[in-house]
């Protein structure tokens, strides 16, 4: 749990810094598979990461958005090398 | 084995399917459309067709989910509900398959499986260790994005995890389905932004596969027809009501305590 406060801060920041970038956009819901069915807007998302004690859904949150922009970045390159390796 | 009992066995009509369809709130809304899509039409457009038993809204409970397993000898099972590390549900979370009930292992053995549901896939190890063939789910909370129902923001979800059904039906292996998933949210990960990317990098990242022979799969080659299962125990109607409430109770507390209704039979 210790290690999911410090997780919290660059989770919240990197989401937030998102949000401005995608213009807050209200219309993106975020939907997931788990207890409870519930539909988040961009503020309940900030809400689910903020919970104290965190739900499960609030855990994988904050294990996505403390990922930083590079690490997300690599990962798209990553995803577009192995989609199209003749290209490379 | 003589060629003419082959050739009889590869024109036999595929095993039947059983789809999990609950509707009954946004997320399940949403994943009902995409497993009809995902599944069903495809099923009925391969050749020959795949059988199925479409299990939708109301008829997503766990005495109509036995049912159809057990009526059909159904050899793959699949849809869309929400789960834990424990349950897979249906209509109004009612429980489909639980792995702590040795009745719901049973019922799995000889069996493939499909599950679009949060962090389920942890429970594939145990269904699998009980004589299912393979187990496919996903070990976190499963995210999507959506905005206009039913596709716009929530397609390359969906699409990347149908990929693995749909291979299955086409006559993959599990293996092979597994990889073509992968290359699935690959894919919808490189045109993604950087956003949306993030939770599509979770839910790839998330897949579990469990088999006994990730060659093998249930529409591959010779396919053995699941053994039959005993008839499902019988369960007090009333401890039913008490073991929901109990459940209910406990999810509202946020415990992980599971209650269970036991047969007296």
């Amino acid at each position: 749990m210790e290690s999911l406060v410090g997780m919290r801060d660059c989770a919240i920041a990197n989401f937030q810094r998102a949000l401005s970038l995608s213009g807050n956009d209200i219309n993106r819901k975020l939907l997931h598979a788990g207890p409870g069915g519930k539909t988040y807007t961009p503020s309940q998302v900030l809400q689910e990461m903020k919970a104290d004690p965190p739900t499960q859904e609030g855990i994988s949150l904050l294990k996505i958005w403390c990922m930083s922009d590079e690490q997300v970045q690599k990962e798209i390159e990553k995803a577009r090398s192995s989609v199209a390796p003749s290209r490379q | 084995m003589s060629k003419s009992k082959r050739r009889l066995r590869k024109l036999a009509a595929p095993l039947p399917l059983v789809a999990n369809r609950c509707d009954y709130e946004q997320a399940t809304h949403w994943g009902a459309y995409w497993t009809k899509w995902g599944v069903l039409d495809f099923a009925a457009e391969c050749q020959p067709p795949v059988p199925y038993v479409d299990l939708y809204a109301a008829q997503a409970t766990q005495t109509g989910w036995r049912q159809a397993i057990i009526d059909n000898n159904a050899i793959f099972v699949c849809g869309v509900g929400h789960g834990n590390e424990y349950v897979f549900t249906g209509q109004n979370q009612e429980i489909l398959l639980d792995v702590g009930n040795p009745y719901d292992l049973t019922l799995m053995e000889g069996r493939y499986g499909s599950f679009l549901s949060c962090v389920f896939g942890q429970a594939a190890e145990a269904f699998v260790g009980s004589g299912m063939l393979g187990f496919f789910g996903y070990t976190d909370t499963y995210w999507f994005e959506a905005a206009v129902y039913p596709n716009s923001l929530a397609t390359p979800f969906f699409t990347s995890h149908f990929t693995y059904d749909r291979a299955l039906l086409s006559g993959k292996s599990q293996r092979e389905a597994f990889d073509l998933c992968t290359a699935a949210y690959n894919s919808a990960i490189a045109s993604a932004d950087p956003g949306s990317a993030r939770y599509l990098i979770s839910d790839r990242d998330a897949m579990h596969l469990d088999a006994r022979d990730e060659s093998t799969g249930p529409y591959k080659g010779e396919v053995q027809p699941p053994p039959i299962p005993p008839t499902p125990p019988s369960t007090c109607p009333i401890a039913g009501a008490t073991v929901r409430l109990l459940n209910g109770l406990s999810q509202a507390l946020g415990r992980h305590v599971r209650f269970r209704a036991v047969s007296l039979r």
